[in-house]
């Protein structure tokens, strides 16, 4: 059982108390949301329907929905939500540390109870489907594991869409050997067909003209994309971003994925000092910890420098959707992991540090179950003497080894684009966002990578990144395609406050943050600045 | 490899549609080349079961179980085999890889007359997977060290195994009749050893086992654990190993000290058992709640369904003993 930090004790206090605030309608943004609604003019809607897509209790999904549907209503659009009512035997709403069952009574009371707090009229998913959850599916008892990704049901590729879900749900990618990849399979086909069964009926009866979606890659998501896919609705789908209390969106694509290259090709630009300074300040934070959730403290590697270079490959988690899907130098992570320790085996006048994703032993409940440290142990019982791993459980600052090294390697690790705007040559094998930017070293083929490490190792200087091209993209990538979170505010993990006290704030040109949110989605405006 | 024997995999079935597709997709996937067949040994399912065995492939072969229970199904299995190497397998089981090879390459190494593997169990819900870890436990599961140990050594009895067919005729085969319905195995290895053959555990020989993933379910088989036990004492007059009775012996002395005070009207001093329990059992829980998804107050439930239902099975098999009621060679109370 992980022991609870007495420094974080006033945290865990502060959740508990919430949770059952929740439970009663009274949690500090329930309260806020009725106060704003009963003191605002509603027009009546006369424009596009827009139907958000609120399956889970992630607070502040819930609260960002809640208030761009604000916004949008106050623009006059006829807004929507559908929720998921609960009942489902399994959702990505927790993962196997934690379910199933699910929490669906805790969950759905907390999204259903938020919605109608800010006035709208939530609509279940299982209120659209009389067979919800119950009917059993005795066929995918007769498919293989092997086979059950290409299992179709209600006119989707269900498959394929839980392919995701499944992997992040168990917290690992590598399912051929996982004794529970199986059921946990079945499992989220059979909850697959329930959603796409009710989201059939509901797109029909409700046909909207977009549909606002968290993410793209989820459950529900992923399954209502390819619905409105073949029904030719408009999709917006949107993600958090680096930079705290921001979200990216994206239109006709997922936004997990974080892709702006279409955008990127006519918005690149020199930047302006006040962004230099701005860009400076973010990444200098970054260095420093201070940027996200810390769990490193800062000493310095003691890396033992021969006169060859020093290499850094920093891993993925392998179940984040940074990775999965993400291959193009190499059939997947591992095979890269291989082709590089046997690279250096071969080239021992250089040295090789692994940096194993901290976050495969320190993500809060979210172990990893197929760690690429065990897989690098298991392949290679003894490493070359001139690799070294840097394991999960060091939880030693990066970022000194990073400054340290001679050539980079990633697959879609966002350290990759850290390390070209110190001006260290990055060979990137994945495709990750800032591949193909033009300041990374991009290897198609195991061929190719290995080309590319010899040109690396014999004189890394010609292969320099542009930093300045780096820059301009990080400025771009951290503060321009994302938008200002909705007057939301995320003040612990999982919790959410509304920001203002009157829907006036949200109405056209008060905020400029929320006209690009409400523009792009009603009138296919960019979301990112210019 | 070419050297290794061909082995026969015998798999008992019944009602198994949930799990037998990935148990008979991990069998199909051995390393090990000379697999002659997979002889599913049907009691009578009334699901897909069959038909999921007759889709899987030619090294596939159903055969008919008319006795119905698992005793029946390996003596059917073991006699229907073409090969005398039997590889003894469960539905609800996932299997490593390298699972038969490492297994065949241990019994000849070794030179034992059985071997097996560790079981380990996987939670696929959130008391399930309590249930692994009490499961994994020494103080969850008593004696058979399949459960836990980690070094190869002989022991009274593994889970599953390999094993030569001529050495369970020797001994008159699995026992159909006298025993309590899922008593057949450790019964079986307990006659091997008492005719001087070796059982042995490889901790390398790799499975996954599904178990119990609801407390109702726990409890009714670890009831029938208990019941098993005293249908083995009544065969044999003895008990292949003691320490099972450990929980017998904590109900016994729970409810005599209870109703001895009670008797006395010291109802506090009556709960002291109860009490003593619940301390003890809550320090294991929250040692097992060590593992990642194992929360304390299930491995605590798990805990306590582990110990009492295999000790009031114990008493209430003992109970029939004393009757002299038969043993219920199938589940569901028939025989």
């Amino acid at each position: 059982m992980p022991v609870p930090r007495p420094d974080r004790m006033g945290e865990y206090s502060r959740k508990g108390v919430e949770l059952l605030l929740r439970l009663v309608e009274q949690a500090p943004e329930h309260r806020r949301a009725r106060r704003l609604v009963a003191g605002a003019d509603l027009p009546a809607a006369s424009g596009p329907r827009v139907l958000f897509l609120c399956p889970r209790d992630w607070a502040e999904h819930v609260q960002y929905q809640a208030m761009i549907g604000q916004a949008l209503r106050l623009r006059g659009a006829d807004v929507h939500f559908l929720t998921c009512g609960g009942g489902l035997e399994i959702c990505d709403r927790a993962n196997t540390y934690e379910a199933p069952p699910m929490p669906c009574r805790m969950c759905r009371c907390y999204v259903e109870s938020s919605l109608r707090a800010h006035g709208f009229a939530p609509r279940p998913l299982r209120s659209f489907d009389g067979t919800w959850s119950d009917e059993p599916w005795a066929e995918l008892d007769r498919v293989s594991v092997a086979d059950l990704r290409a299992v179709r049901a209600e006119g989707v590729d269900l498959g394929a869409a839980v392919d995701i879900p499944v992997q992040w749900f168990l917290c690992a990618a590598d399912l051929a050997g996982d004794p529970l990849a199986g059921v946990t399979m079945r499992r989220f086909l059979r909850s697959g067909r329930s959603i796409a069964r009710a989201l059939a009926r509901a797109l029909d009866e409700l046909r909207p003209d977009t549909v606002v979606l968290l993410s793209g890659l989820f459950l529900f998501e992923a399954i209502a994309w390819a619905m409105c896919e073949q029904r030719s609705i408009d999709v917006v789908t949107y993600e958090r971003a680096f930079l705290k209390e921001t979200l990216v969106f994206s239109r006709d694509r997922p936004a997990g994925f974080y892709d702006f290259s279409a955008e990127w090709a006519h918005q690149r630009r020199p930047l302006e000092p006040g962004e230099d300074a701005e860009l400076d300040t973010y990444l200098a934070a970054r260095h420093q910890g201070q940027a996200f959730d810390q769990f490193w403290t800062f000493r310095e590697h003691e890396v033992e420098r021969s006169t060859g270079r020093l290499v850094t490959l920093f891993t993925n988690l392998t179940w984040d959707t940074a990775v999965i899907g993400r291959d193009c130098a190499f059939p997947d992570i591992r095979s890269w992991l291989v082709a590089v320790v046997e690279a250096f085996g071969e080239r021992p006048e250089h040295r090789l540090v692994i940096r194993v994703h901290p976050s495969e032993l320190h993500l809060p409940g979210k172990i990893t179950r197929d760690s690429l440290e065990a897989y690098l142990d298991e392949r290679f019982p003894t490493l070359p003497s001139n690799v070294t791993i840097i394991r999960s459980a060091d939880t030693t600052s990066s970022y000194p080894l990073m400054d340290a090294s001679d050539v980079g390697l990633v697959y879609t690790s966002t350290t990759g684009l850290e390390l070209a705007l110190s001006g260290t040559p990055v060979i990137v094998a994945g495709d990750t966002h800032y591949r193909g930017k033009g300041f990374t070293i991009d290897v198609e083929t195991p061929e190719g990578f290995l080309a590319a490490l010899d040109a690396a190792l014999a004189d890394p200087s010609p292969l320099r990144p542009d930093v300045v091209r780096a820059r301009e993209y990080a400025h771009y990538f951290f503060f321009r395609a994302p938008v200002a979170a909705p007057l939301v505010s995320e003040p612990l993990p999982g919790l959410a406050r509304i920001t203002t006290t009157s829907l006036e704030d949200v109405r056209p040109g008060r905020n400029a943050a929320i006209d690009r949110i409400c523009d792009g989605i009603l009138d296919g405006a960019p979301f990112a600045r210019s | 490899m070419s050297d290794l024997p061909a082995v026969s995999v015998v798999l008992p079935t019944l009602n198994e549609q949930g799990y037998l597709r990935d148990c008979l997709d991990s069998l199909l996937a051995q390393d090990y080349p000379s697999i002659r067949e997979i002889v599913v040994v049907d009691g009578g399912s009334t699901d897909q079961t069959r038909e999921i065995a007759a889709d899987a492939g030619s090294l596939v072969r159903v055969v008919d179980n008319p006795r119905v229970t698992a005793a029946a199904a390996m003596n059917v299995g073991v006699q229907a085999a073409a090969c005398d190497l039997v590889v003894r397998a469960d539905a609800h089981t996932l299997y490593a890889t390298d699972y038969v090879r490492r297994s065949v390459e241990a019994l000849q190494a070794s030179g034992a007359d059985w071997v097996g593997g560790r079981m380990n169990p996987v939670g696929t819900t959130s008391f399930g997977r309590a249930v692994a870890a009490v499961t994994s436990s020494p103080v969850g599961v008593g004696p058979g060290r399949f459960h836990y140990a980690t070094q190869a050594q002989d022991v009274e009895t593994v889970y599953l195994g390999v094993f030569d067919r001529r050495i369970v005729a020797e001994v008159g085969g699995y026992d159909e009749t006298e025993l309590q319905w899922a008593a057949e195995d450790q019964e079986l290895n307990y006659r091997l050893r008492r005719h001087g053959r070796r059982i042995r555990f490889d901790p390398q020989i790799r499975s996954w086992y599904f178990p119990r993933q609801q407390p109702r379910r726990l409890w009714d088989q670890y009831f029938n654990y208990g019941v098993c036990k005293a249908s083995t004492l009544k065969k044999h007059r003895t008990l292949p190993y003691w320490r099972p009775l450990v929980p017998a012996a904590m109900v016994a002395g729970s409810a005599g000290w209870m109703a001895l005070h009670l008797l006395r009207r010291r109802p506090l001093t009556a709960a002291l058992p109860v009490v003593g329990y619940a301390g003890a059992a809550g320090i294991v829980a929250v040692r097992l709640a060590g593992d990642p998804g194992v929360a304390p107050h299930r491995a605590f439930a798990a805990l306590g369904i582990c110990h009492w239902a295999y000790g009031l099975g114990f008493w209430s098999g003992v109970l029939r003993i004393l009757r002299g009621r038969p043993f219920d060679s199938r589940p569901g109370g028939h025989r």
